[in-house]
């Protein structure tokens, strides 16, 4: 994550290398990262002070298998964040003065609604259960399903370098940040012969206590009026 | 200053990178399958009524649904532990309305009479306890007499003349059977081949059937069957009301006698006192009764003849002749409802989550004949199920675990009855005791935290230091959590848990109201009274066996 974090700023900074000071305008554009997909809106108020209105939505998910006290499970794990953020970017060195870098240098501060922001976490029996000589069907052996949510409005704070000129009004920019969230609600349950594994939800809501940072690096395109 | 606390905003962020992902949430999940996958079991308690082990008694099963049967641990080895026999339905299937799970229990035993249990297990019932009483013929129980008698044999192993051999009365037997061998009649073992010896030793058990103990001995513990062979190809569920009861065993030279080459005559006396059925009236010279002869290695009672009750000697008594050795009784069939009768226990006295073993014994309202018993472990509004009541008048006594009298139910018609039955239990006298919970926890060898999936086992309890034979049901610990009223704060108890085919002891233990423990191999765990280093080691095994 750091790797690639260094990677985008020094992108960055190799197109800024040569631009000029510009005033901020009026822009609307799209962007992507691990917020997923999303589109955003710039409306400047001074020469260092703009405010973005952007919408972003993240459908994750991948599949893993686990092993818990000698029986392995497929693990299904899902997630959909979108959000609705409104910040103020506030760029302190856009004067000539400066380096080209930290012209573009933003310092980015607001709150997001959070629509929709959920996990969700399914584990199935990999293999059939076998006690004796009875062999049980893995699936009459249950699930266990984990869901998480979190609270719908949580502020961020980041970087941003904005500005950096693609073409005549397209520019790149590029958000470093992230939401601070209030721990999830974990409610953990299982059915079947998997039913009495309720003792894990507050082991699992203890470790996702920390969950509470979301971080944000995404990088986008916006055409500028 | 500015590019400073920029930098630092910097480092703040990516720092935040690094916090998102230092605990793994995954961390410390105990993920575990039920030990229990059984959604449908029945428990056979078996008593001795000597008061001995019976652990190593030989238990087989056979059956319709015999293969869909397992102990706890999945395996098709049945024995005894702890004097129970733990029988699980392969979660495969599931008992029907119309079509319950049935299948019988033969149980063997050196000393022992061997005894065959019937099993029904019905949808609604997942969990259901029987007991069955074996008989130690070394020590009778009280209502049953037994005489052994040499007879000479001749040369080819024949009886040389006419044999007339009584048993003897006493120890609650008030009635004899009488055995007629005509001369000539020779015996024959389970090959059919004739047994050459020089005498012959007969051995004749009789029970006193007027006696509600008669369950105690009557092969199968109930009156109350799922079938009775009433032909050649004929058979039907039903109650058996024995007048007279007896069990004849032979053995030629050490070698047991199964038949003979002619009949032989038995002369049974009846209960003077028997109601019967066929008239509605005490049993009298002329009526009809019928003899039915009893194979362990069956399991069923199957009709011999009909005989007419003769006045010999002062007694009523009925004739039969047969080629074969086993039990027989003179009695008369009440067929079977073929409806399962629903009740639901009102027991305000059990505070919510405690539990009480309440017996029950079905009687016949006509002459009070003991038909079936069972044992159902209840808390107040607890629904159970009956089947097999016999399509006559009975009362159904409910009693609690130390005999008292809560509740008779009269039902005249059971057959009629279709609908959820209330029964109002009176106050057990125990119920003044104190609620007392008892949560077992379980952590492994090595392990720091507590096992999360705790077994479901059965309890039991005695006063300290009394005999094993005292051990009575406390309950079911669920997940290891028991609520009862049955002990007291006052007073040391011995425990004995058993799950599956372990059993382990807690001797001289006294309870508090609120008690929990923790079996395991700390300083202040449990690991039990009875071979400590056993113990451990099976705790080690099921911990293995189950990932930890």
């Amino acid at each position: 994550m750091k790797k690639l974090t260094l990677w985008v700023l020094m992108i960055s900074v190799g197109y800024c290398t040569n631009a000029q000071t510009q005033p901020s305008k009026v822009a609307v554009g799209v962007h992507a990262g691990t917020q997923g997909l999303g589109v955003n809106g710039l409306y400047p108020v001074s020469h260092k002070m703009a405010v973005r209105l952007s919408a972003s939505y993240a459908p994750y998910g991948f599949s893993d298998v686990r092993s818990w006290s000698g029986t392995e499970y497929d693990l299904d794990m899902k997630s959909k964040m979108g959000n609705v953020l409104l910040q103020a970017e506030y760029r302190p060195f856009n004067q000539e003065n400066q380096s080209a870098f930290l012209q573009k240098l933003a310092l980015t501060a607001g709150a997001a609604y959070f629509y929709e922001s959920k996990g969700e976490a399914t584990a199935t029996p990999k293999n059939n259960y076998t006690l004796g000589d009875i062999v049980i069907d893995k699936k009459d052996i249950g699930a266990i399903n984990v869901k998480s949510t979190w609270n719908t409005v949580a502020p961020y704070a980041g970087l941003g370098i904005r500005q950096v000129k693609l073409a005549n009004k397209l520019a790149l920019n590029v958000d470093l940040g992230t939401h601070y969230m209030a721990s999830p609600d974990i409610i953990l349950t299982g059915d079947k012969l998997l039913a009495d594994n309720d003792a894990n939800q507050a082991t699992l809501q203890k470790n996702m206590e920390g969950y509470r940072w979301l971080p944000v690096l995404q990088t986008g395109i916006s055409y500028q009026f | 200053m500015m590019k400073l606390f920029f930098i630092n905003i910097l480092v703040i962020v990516l720092a935040v990178f690094t916090f998102t992902s230092c605990t793994n949430p995954m961390k410390d999940l105990d993920i575990k399958v039920q030990t229990n996958v059984f959604k449908y079991t029945a428990v056979v308690e078996v008593k001795s009524s000597a008061g001995l082990s019976l652990d190593n008694a030989t238990v087989t099963l056979r059956g319709k649904d015999a293969d869909k049967i397992y102990n706890a641990e999945g395996k098709k080895q049945f024995k005894v532990t702890g004097g129970m026999i733990l029988l699980a339905l392969d979660p495969k299937f599931e008992p029907q309305a119309n079509n319950p799970i049935q299948f019988s229990v033969d149980i063997t035993a050196t000393d022992y009479l061997p005894i065959n249990v019937p099993v029904t297990i019905s949808k609604d019932e997942n969990s259901s306890m029987l007991s069955a009483s074996m008989v130690n013929i070394k020590k009778l129980p009280e209502g049953a007499s037994i005489k052994t008698i040499s007879v000479a044999l001749g040369a080819n192993g024949a009886t040389t003349a006419p044999v007339t051999l009584q048993s003897a009365t006493g120890g609650g037997v008030t009635e004899t059977v009488s055995i007629s061998m005509p001369a000539g009649t020779q015996f024959k073992d389970a090959a059919g081949n004739i047994i050459a010896a020089g005498s012959l030793s007969v051995s004749t058990l009789v029970a006193n059937t007027a006696g509600n103990d008669l369950l105690q001995i009557f092969p199968g513990g109930s009156l109350s069957l799922p079938e009775i062979k009433t032909g050649a190809s004929a058979s039907q569920a039903g109650t058996l009301l024995p007048a007279a009861l007896t069990e004849i065993s032979m053995s030629a030279g050490g070698t047991a006698v199964k038949n003979f080459n002619q009949p032989i005559e038995i002369l049974m006396q009846l209960d003077q006192n028997f109601h019967n059925p066929n008239t509605n009236a005490i049993i009298k010279a002329g009526d009809l009764l019928d003899v039915f002869s009893y194979s362990a290695d069956k399991g069923v009672w199957t009709f011999e003849s009909t005989g007419t009750v003769v006045n010999a000697a002062g007694k009523l008594a009925l004739k039969a002749n047969t080629a074969h050795l086993t039990w027989f009784t003179a009695a008369a069939v009440v067929n079977n409802c073929s409806n399962i009768i629903k009740i639901k226990f009102d027991a305000g006295w059990l505070a919510k989550g405690v539990t009480h073993p309440v017996s029950y014994k079905v009687f016949s309202a006509a002459g009070q004949k003991q038909l079936a018993q069972g044992t159902f472990t209840i808390a107040n509004g607890s629904e159970v199920a009956m089947d097999n009541l016999p399509t006559a008048a009975v009362d159904i006594k409910y009693y609690d675990i130390e005999g008292n009298v809560l509740a008779t139910q009269s039902l005249l018609n059971p057959c009629n009855i279709n609908s959820l039955q209330a029964v109002t239990l009176s106050a057990s006298p125990l119920s003044n005791n104190p609620k007392v919970t008892m949560q077992l926890y379980v952590r492994c060898p090595n392990n720091t935290q507590n096992v999360t999936l705790l077994p479901t086992f059965y309890l039991y309890y005695k006063e300290a230091g009394t005999s094993e034979r005292n051990f009575k049901l406390l309950g079911t610990v669920t997940k290891g959590f028991i609520t009862t009223s049955l002990l007291n704060t006052a007073s040391a108890y011995d425990f004995k848990a058993v799950w599956g085919s372990y059993v382990k002891y807690a001797n001289g233990k006294s309870v508090k109201e609120d008690n929990s423990a923790t079996v395991g191999d700390g300083a202040n765990d449990l690991i039990g009274s009875k071979d400590g280093a056993n113990n451990l080691s099976m705790l080690k095994e099921v911990c293995k066996e189950n990932g930890y």
